[in-house]
């Protein structure tokens, strides 16, 4: 029940049937095969912030926990920063701050990354725009219409990022959307 | 996920508290910013919470890049403060780290609305929402905060020009009026949520009344109850129907996940 619900909001406590904690894409792509295949329901969680019942646990369904997806990596050449869903702000914030960067993200470094797809105010917003306006690419795309898709699916996002597209439905977004 | 990033380095700010006394001229400061400040120092920016039934107002400045309060934020600094951490630090994470906002609430969620930029509305707004604590301090545990965001419209355009107005935002300085709730036990859980939708019906009567309503409903703060993608205006929805249909043409997310606003 601790990794369950953890320090969360109880209006988000859920007893899920399963917890899986993928640690690479080729985990989250397969685990999303099996959840489609078997039509099971399922939640996935980020930083766990939200309150909302249902958006980051579940009853009777199978919870994918983001938390051990921590890679992040700086870009030199074109000033980006690349990171797994198990971060929270002030882990890529504190990383990006060695290099004298940041990103356009939340306002404290306890909420994690998932506000980027629901639009996201930041505290540089007045400036550069949401951070939803700052995101260079998913793994999967970079076409500027990725907005739109990130918006629609704020739980796609973080499948998207370990390719459940290249997994599930054969039509990947870096070549139409 | 990947993110553009930009030159960051000193920053000035830090977390002030203020009596609830002082929230009709909060109130009216975060007008006044609006007209003045955040447009001409786009590094500026707060995040701030209004305990009604706390009497305590607890506000983080930021200003990037300076090394003092800059006029941008004085409307905000001729309010008399209990505490004033403001200080200059290394980085926005040192800032953060220094000033802790931490709250004891148990079960919590919110709520929000849209108000046009109007400094009798705002002031007018955060008072409607007196009788709705006053109601929340009859639960166990409650706690009743407001949250006004101002959104110049310098972010908007900033966000047209990055892939289009995918929500469909208006360009038009604006307040995203969010409350906090606060509470002990899941018993009060209908109770407690029908008192954050019934603050969002008031404000909304009002703003309605006067022309400043705005139908967006910002996704991150929004109740569960709130239709958030409709609320991207009808081109954007349907437009994300098509997507829907195109990148997961099983439905997958709209019926296999419970979590997450839908396309309704």
């Amino acid at each position: 029940m601790e990794v369950a619900n953890g320090d969360r909001s109880p209006t988000a406590w859920k007893n899920p049937t399963c917890i899986f904690s993928p640690t690479s894409a080729n985990d989250v792509s397969l685990a999303v095969k099996i959840l489609a295949f078997t039509g099971s329901k399922y939640a996935i969680r980020s930083g766990g912030h939200s309150p909302l019942e249902g958006w980051a646990s579940i009853d009777n369904g199978v919870l994918i926990l983001m938390s051990e997806m921590k890679d992040l990596s700086y870009n030199t050449a074109d000033q980006t920063v690349r990171f797994g869903f198990g971060n929270l702000w002030g882990d890529v914030y504190h990383y990006t701050e060695t290099l004298g960067r940041l990103p356009v993200g939340g306002r404290v470094g306890t909420v994690g990354p998932m506000l980027t797809p629901g639009g996201g105010l930041s505290h540089m917003s007045n400036r550069y725009g949401f951070s939803v306006d700052n995101v260079a690419s998913f793994d999967v795309g970079t076409h500027s219409k990725l907005k739109y898709a990130m918006l629609i699916f704020p739980r796609l996002c973080l499948l998207m990022e370990a390719s459940l597209l290249l997994a599930h439905p054969p039509s990947p977004i870096s070549s139409g959307l | 996920m990947t993110l553009k990033t930009y030159p960051s380095g000193k920053i000035w700010g830090g977390l002030v508290i203020y009596s609830t006394q002082y929230q009709d001229q909060l109130m009216a400061a975060f007008a006044t910013y609006q007209k003045e400040g955040q447009i001409s120092n786009k590094d500026t920016a707060m995040l701030t919470y209004v305990g009604i039934n706390n009497q305590t107002i607890f506000a983080t400045y930021v200003a990037y890049g300076a090394t003092s309060c800059p006029a941008a934020l004085q409307p905000f600094f001729d309010i008399p403060a209990v505490f004033d951490g403001t200080s200059t630090y290394e980085t926005f994470m040192a800032l953060t780290d220094a000033n802790p906002v931490d709250f004891v609430v148990k079960r919590w969620t919110y709520a929000m609305t849209n108000i046009y930029l109007d400094n009798t509305t705002y002031v007018d707004a955060a008072n409607a929402c007196k009788e709705f604590a006053d109601q929340m301090s009859t639960i166990n545990g409650g706690t009743y905060a407001l949250m006004p965001q101002p959104i110049s419209t310098s972010m908007i355009d900033a966000s047209k020009s990055t892939g289009g107005n995918a929500m469909g935002l208006k360009s038009r300085p604006q307040l995203w009026f969010t409350v906090n709730i606060g509470w002990n036990y899941a018993a009060d859980d209908a109770k407690a949520i029908a008192i954050a939708a019934a603050t969002m019906a008031k404000i909304e009567s009002i703003t309605k009344s006067r022309g400043l309503y705005d139908p967006f409903i910002f996704l991150n703060d929004a109740a569960a109850a709130q239709k958030a993608i409709r609320s991207y205006g009808p081109e954007n929805f349907s437009k994300m129907g098509q997507v829907s249909k195109k990148y997961d043409p099983y439905s997958m997310f709209q019926t296999q996940v419970p979590g997450g606003f839908k396309i309704v």
